[in-house]
């Protein structure tokens, strides 16, 4: 019996301190993660945000990285629509007037046979070259906006990489901070440098031949222009599973040894974590728990904002894959294989171009992700 | 960029001079040995390019690597800074609502965090608290417990005089 009130006094004084301990005045997350996220630190990263997902934030009335991530997907739903609706304009006009010369096409091949061989020939190469007058304009205009896209996202990044990549690293991961810095800024740099001196004469000579293969069948181009697309979308397929692969088994590596540094660290607050208990000890929890918030923050408005880049161009660029498809099919239809052909050519050099926007983009999407969700050492 | 420019001109030159040639060329029996001159041009403008590239890429990743290290450190500094000051409010509100059943005010005290590095070169924590010489019978007591509440080791200097108190505030 004695034992026994002995015991629940003993739980009583235990329940005293254990309330006393838990009224310690908490930190709230959100509101440090805000203020750190506020100061001078991160004036470069919000400075280095590409113009076009700065525009759209503007838009949208977003000024900090909580709210942008925040954005609820009605939201960007409606951006996506906006988006759609302020570019259709030039499309749909465009493939009003292919679909003219389709049936012009279509209408003088058909009657061909009463007027003499050689005028729907002399008028199928006027329609082919009035197609690619329409069309040459918007694509190169899309070539030029994707090279400024990538310019960009590609200053951005210089900025947002070691930024995130310190964040991880006070956010107990140090090591895989580091790989997720040294991988990704390289491959960001080779990728940048390879698409600052590459990407427009590449697309352009791609584009040039695809035309010329179609406009002059004779000199047997065609299989070249298969072949460097195929080169570009197996180099860019197996550069990606390498990178990612690779990235993938470093961190898998670099979250044990992340245990290891953050004891040998010379940072204190993970220093300090094991001295205290108690109040202190929450607090200290408490704002190591800040830390990681920041690290998400961070981390999926990077993700947020590579997506707000990349965003107006690839809706631009499917939109005028949609003319050409549309049309290309319109012709097959109706039985006007050069224009059939010549606008699937365009097509499929914008095809080309949507794969590496889309490539450049989700390399950068995929690390950040894998990152933010990485096994957190410490 | 340059010399990938002037190869895509060239070949693109080259793609059109020669379906231009093939088509004028008057004869159908001329065509076959044409295309032959013509394909080899065409081989000759794709080849050339080799020499003509020069694009430098730089994967080095040092000043992203000092950023970085930088970076850390700032928040690092920021999130301790922040932690220090939340932990100084806790303290001295845990000490006070403790102290004041030994009858001691909040100004008679004063409690600070200090840290001291370990021989194994690991840095800890711990609590000074300067009390009046009056609070000296107990301060083993106070030290252990106000040590279990906060969940440091609670340190205890006490003063003697007036005199003493001032100096050691106006030293602080």
């Amino acid at each position: 019996m004695r034992t026994m009130i002995k015991g629940l006094l003993m739980a009583a004084v235990c329940l005293m301190i254990m309330g006393n301990i838990a009224s310690a005045e908490m930190p709230d997350p959100a509101m440090e993660a805000e203020q750190y996220l506020a100061g001078e630190d991160w004036q470069a990263v919000r400075e280095s945000i590409p113009p076009q997902a700065a525009e759209k934030m503007a838009e949208q009335g977003i000024s900090s990285f909580s709210e942008l991530i925040a954005m609820p997907a009605e939201e960007l739903w409606q951006m996506v629509q906006n988006e759609v609706k302020e570019v259709l304009d030039a499309p749909v006009r465009v493939l009003l007037s292919l679909l003219g010369a389709v049936l012009l096409c279509a209408v003088v091949k058909g009657i061909g046979s009463t007027l003499g061989g050689g005028v729907h020939q002399v008028f199928g190469a006027i329609m082919t070259a009035f197609a690619v007058t329409l069309l040459i304009r918007p694509v190169m205009d899309c070539i030029l906006s994707l090279h400024t896209v990538f310019a960009d996202f590609s200053l951005f990044l210089t900025v947002y990489i070691p930024v995130f990549a310190g964040i991880m690293t006070t956010a107990g991961q140090p090591m895989t901070g580091a790989i997720y810095n040294v991988l990704l800024f390289g491959a960001c740099q080779g990728v940048n440098g390879l698409l600052q001196a590459a990407f427009v004469p590449v697309i352009s000579c791609y584009l040039s031949l695809a035309v010329a293969a179609e406009i002059v069948p004779q000199m047997g181009l065609r299989d070249l222009v298969a072949g460097i697309k195929k080169v570009i979308t197996w180099g860019l397929g197996v550069t990606m599973t390498v990178f990612v692969a690779l990235l993938s088994l470093q961190s898998a590596i670099a979250g044990g040894g992340d245990n290891v540094a953050v004891k040998a660290t010379k940072f204190m607050l993970n220093s300090l974590i094991p001295g205290v208990g108690g109040s202190l000890s929450e607090l200290f929890m408490a704002t190591q728990g800040c830390v990681q918030l920041v690290k998400s923050t961070v981390g999926a408005a990077g993700i947020a904002i590579a997506a707000l880049t990349f965003l107006p161009v690839v809706v631009r660029v499917i939109l005028w894959q949609a003319v050409t498809a549309c049309g290309g099919f319109i012709a097959g239809m109706l039985g006007v294989e050069e224009l059939s052909r010549l606008l699937k050519s365009v097509g499929s050099a914008l095809n080309v171009m949507l794969a590496i926007a889309l490539y450049y983009a989700m390399l950068f999407i995929v690390s950040t992700s894998l990152m933010i969700l990485a096994f957190k050492g410490g | 960029m340059q010399g990938i420019q002037s190869w895509c001109y060239t070949l693109f030159a080259g793609v059109l001079f020669s379906g231009i040639v093939l088509m004028l060329t008057p004869d159908e029996r001329y065509r076959p040995l044409m295309r032959v001159i013509l394909g080899g041009f065409l081989l000759v403008c794709m080849v050339t390019w080799v020499g003509q590239i020069n694009v430098k890429i730089d994967f080095s990743a040092g000043d992203a690597e000092r950023q970085r290290e930088q970076t850390a450190q700032r928040a690092e500094e920021y999130f301790t800074g922040r932690a220090m000051a939340l932990s100084q409010r806790e303290t001295e509100k845990t000490a006070a609502e403790y102290l004041a059943d030994y009858g001691i005010k909040p100004g008679e005290f004063q409690i600070y965090i200090k840290t001291e590095e370990h021989p194994d070169g690991t840095k800890g924590l711990y609590l000074l608290l300067y009390l009046p010489q009056r609070a000296t019978e107990h301060s083993l007591v106070i030290s252990r417990a106000l040590g279990y509440r906060l969940g440091a080791d609670v340190r205890i200097e006490t003063y003697g005089t007036e005199e003493a108190w001032q100096y050691r505030q106006k030293a602080d």
